[in-house]
Formats: structure tokens, sequence, C-alpha cells
């Protein structure tokens, strides 16, 4: 009578309704965010040499940023493109700034917006250029090789870019000193393929969780000199910065999530493990 | 006709085709010219396709309301929307403040993180139901893939120290060698593809019917 007691429950663990899961995930999210714990963020070498790439660089470098990501990589990359915006702005280099995602310029702006009220000195046209999106993909990324200023006849506000005095020193792919791209998706190949890689021109990915196993083999082949990974990759270059932001606020609530996962897939498996054992001993005793 | 639709595309692919792959290997100034000659009407095309693309979805959608098919509300949605936010953005422009921005910012940001963050509750629950160790195959990637995850995330290191670096090395090996084999198989695809279209034995880039 008691094994059969012990079975249901069981059953009913792993028949667990999926509203309380995702109670459970809704809980996990909002209290670390309504009560803080700010478990420690450890720097992995993958961000550390990007950091170290752009404090080395000397000041007045032609640093070429990619974003191209939209509203639903928004939560990773967002704060991943604040700091390493700040780390350059901070650093006094010149900054190129392209979409090749349809969706994504608009969170450019905000962002230069947001980093403006900080830094007024900032000038457009003359520390930076945000030159917006470009229809064309692999294309413009070859386009620009031959010549920034006609690739993006305008920036993203309309300006012309050709009198502007950032591009007289930085018109083509081969003046960039180091690119940046932050990738939620696969143009972080093309940028590779068709541009760093042509040109010789070091550079570091900022990439979702979700692919940043996919750029591994470029890092251990030397085509990428770093890979700043997920949500957790921007709270630590956050923490290089020494400005915790978005990324280092929302870590806890990363880590109660994965924790919740992490149980729940081994519990799960544990009881499944059980279910298999009783139902093999009921067969056994059938016979 | 016929050799308009058939031949000439297969005949163009050909052409530029060959002429693109000999230029990479002709270290001359004219073979430079000619190649930013090519990428400047890329960039053309490109932008044509992109309206095209963009005629082809309003007929699209047209045609579902002409013919009130099910569900051909969403298709009026699409159309209203559509219609709107290309007027706004080019009477009033796009800058921060226009109406255009404003439903970047408040409308299509949400819209899209929240279509994205539900992913969470789908995996949460996907992963508890679905991620068993049946087999032993099956057992390795348990195994890892909660390494991963846990080491990923500051509570996995509090926890026991040496988990980040162990996830770190699963990163940097098994899953490196692993991508590595998929990237290199896309790579031989690729250009297997590229051949195949060049020597016009694919032709389903054209399209089908007459």
């Amino acid at each position: 009578m008691e094994a059969k007691q012990h079975a249901t429950f069981v059953e009913l663990f792993l028949k667990l309704d999926r509203r309380i899961i995702y109670t459970l995930v809704v809980l996990a999210v909002a209290v670390p965010l309504l009560i803080p714990i700010g478990l420690p963020i450890n720097v992995t070498p993958e961000v550390q040499s990007i950091y170290d790439k752009i404090e080395s660089l000397p000041e007045g470098s032609n640093i070429l940023l990619a974003a191209d990501f939209d509203p639903a990589s928004q939560p990773e990359l967002y704060p991943m493109l604040m700091a390493v915006m700040e780390h350059i702005v901070r650093k006094k280099h010149k900054l190129l700034i392209v979409v090749l995602w349809i969706n994504g310029p608009n969170l450019v702006a905000q962002a230069i917006d947001e980093l403006r009220k900080e830094y007024p000195d900032w000038k457009s046209g003359e520390d930076y250029a945000f030159l917006g999106f470009q229809v064309g993909g692999t294309i413009v990324i070859m386009s620009m090789g031959n010549d920034i200023s006609k690739t993006f006849p305008k920036d993203h506000y309309g300006n012309a870019t050709s009198p502007m005095p950032i591009i007289r020193n930085f018109n083509k792919l081969k003046d960039t000193d180091y690119m940046v791209m932050l990738e939620a998706g696969n143009s972080g190949d093309w940028w590779i393929v068709y541009g760093t890689e042509k040109f010789n021109i070091p550079v570091g990915a900022g990439v979702t969780a979700v692919i940043a196993p996919q750029y591994y083999p470029y890092l251990q082949a030397g085509q990428i000199n770093g890979i700043i990974g997920g949500l957790r990759g921007a709270a630590e270059y956050e923490k290089l910065i020494g400005k915790p932001g978005k990324a280092t606020s929302a870590m806890d609530s990363q880590s109660a999530v994965h924790a919740l996962i992490f149980f729940a897939i081994i519990l799960a498996n544990i009881f499944a493990m059980i279910l298999v054992v009783q139902k093999r001993r009921k067969a056994r005793e059938a016979k | 006709m016929q050799f308009l639709k058939k031949k000439f595309p297969v005949l163009l692919a050909f052409v530029l085709g060959m002429v693109m792959f000999i230029r990479e290997f002709v270290p001359a100034k004219i073979a430079q010219s000619l190649y930013e000659g090519f990428v400047n009407w890329s960039l053309v095309i490109t932008g044509f396709a992109a309206v095209f693309a963009i005629i082809s979805l309003l007929h699209y959608h047209v045609a579902k309301v002409r013919k009130k098919v099910p569900g051909y509300g969403f298709s009026v949605l699409t159309l209203v929307a559509y219609t709107q936010i290309l007027l706004l953005g080019l009477v009033l422009g796009k800058d921060i403040g226009t109406p255009t921005a404003w439903q970047y910012q408040f409308v299509f940001v949400p819209m899209q993180a929240t279509m994205f963050a539900t992913l969470a509750f789908f995996i949460a629950s996907a992963a508890f139901r679905a991620f068993r160790a049946r087999t032993w195959e099956a057992l390795a990637l348990l195994v890892a893939g909660l390494i991963v995850m846990i080491g990923r995330v500051p509570i996995g290191e509090a926890i026991l120290p040496k988990l980040g670096f162990l996830a770190e090395w699963i990163m940097n090996n098994p899953n490196m060698a692993a991508s590595r084999g998929v990237t290199l198989g896309v790579a031989l695809a690729q250009i297997a593809i590229s051949v195949r279209i060049i020597f016009g034995i694919e032709r389903t880039y054209m399209g089908g019917g007459d």
C-alpha cells in the first residue's frame, strides 16, 4: 500500500502542471531583482582580453563597432553595447558604428543618446559616427572594404558622411585598429569571412549566450581575440569598467533561474529512474 | 522568352561566377576595379530586392484581404501597421521624439522582447519534461549541459569554484570541436552549392513555374 502511494507521488511529480513551473520561473526572476544577493562575478579570460585590447590601443585609435541585433536580444546585448561604448569613449578612441540588422539602429541611437548625457563632449562626426543600417549583409561588408563613406553616404541621422572629420582617417575597413562585433545571429560569420580576415583586423565578439558556443572555434584559431558571452559576459565587462549596470543587476536572477532549471532536471531524472525501477519490479512481480 | 527565363540566368551566373573566381587570382589593378564595380552593383541590386520583398509582402496580404480568407483580420492589421509607420517615417522622420521612434521604443521593443522572454518559460518546462538520460550519449549531454548551465552563472562558482573552470573547459574543448565540425561541414556545402550554381546544375534559385 505504501509502495503504491510512493509511486503515485513520483508520477505526480513527473506530470507536474506547467503553470507551477512557470510560477517558479517568475519567482526566480522577480525575487532576486527585488532583493539582490550580489553574488560575486569572476571575469573570464575571454572577456578580459577584449577589455585589455581596447585598453592597450593608443588614444585616438579607430574602432569599428557592429551592433547586429534587435530588441529580442536587447537584454543581453544592450548592456554589452553600453559597457563597450563607454570604455571606448573613456579611452578617447574614434568610433564607427554600423548595423546589419534592420530592427537594430534605434537601439544604438538610444544607447548613444544615453551615453551623450554623461559625456556631452563626445561629438558626432568627430569622435564617433553612427552610420546606421544598410541593406545587403555581406555586400555591405565587402563595400566597406572599398569605401565606407560610399557604402554609407549618410549617417543614421541623415548627415552626409564624406565631410565628417572621423571619416578622413577611417574610410576603409583596413583603417580599423580594432573591431568589436555584437552579434545575435550569423552576421558575425560574415564579418570574419568578408571583413576582418581579409583586411587582417583584430576583432572581439560580444554574442548572445545561445550562439556563444559557435564562436569558440574562431577564438581557438585566433580569428577573434575574445568572447563576451551573454548577460554574464556583459556583467563581467561592467565589472571591468567599474560601472555595474543592467547586466550586473540581472545576474542574481539569472543565477536563480539556472539553479531552478538545474535542480528541476536532476529531480526529474531521479524520479524518472525511480519510476522505471518500480515498473520493472511490478512486471517481475506480475510474472 | 524561354531563353530569358531559363538559359539567360544560368549563363549570367556562370559568367559572373567565373569572372569573380578568376579575379581572386589576378593581382592586376583592373581586377580590383572590377571587384569594386561588382560590389557596387550588388549593393544597388540588394536595395531593389528589398523593395521587391516589400511589394511581395503587401501583395500577399492584400490578396488575403480581398479573398477574405480565414484570419484575414491579421492581414488588415499588418497593412495598417505597415502603412502608418511608413507614412509617419517619411513625413516626420525617425529621430528620437518622433512617432516612429516612439512606436519602436514603446510598442515594437516590448513586443519583441516579450516574445523572446516567453522562451524562458517554455525552456524550463521542456527541460523538466524532456531532458532525460535515457542513453549513455544522452547522459553525457545532460551532464555537460548541467555543468555549463550552472558553471556559467555566479551561483555555480559560489557553490563550487571549480565549476566555472569546468564549464570553460567544456566550451573550449568538446564544444569547440563539435562547432568546428559543423562550421567546416557548412563551408564545404556552400562551396558545393556555389559550384553547382555556377555550372547550372543547381537551378532552384530561379524559382518554379513556366
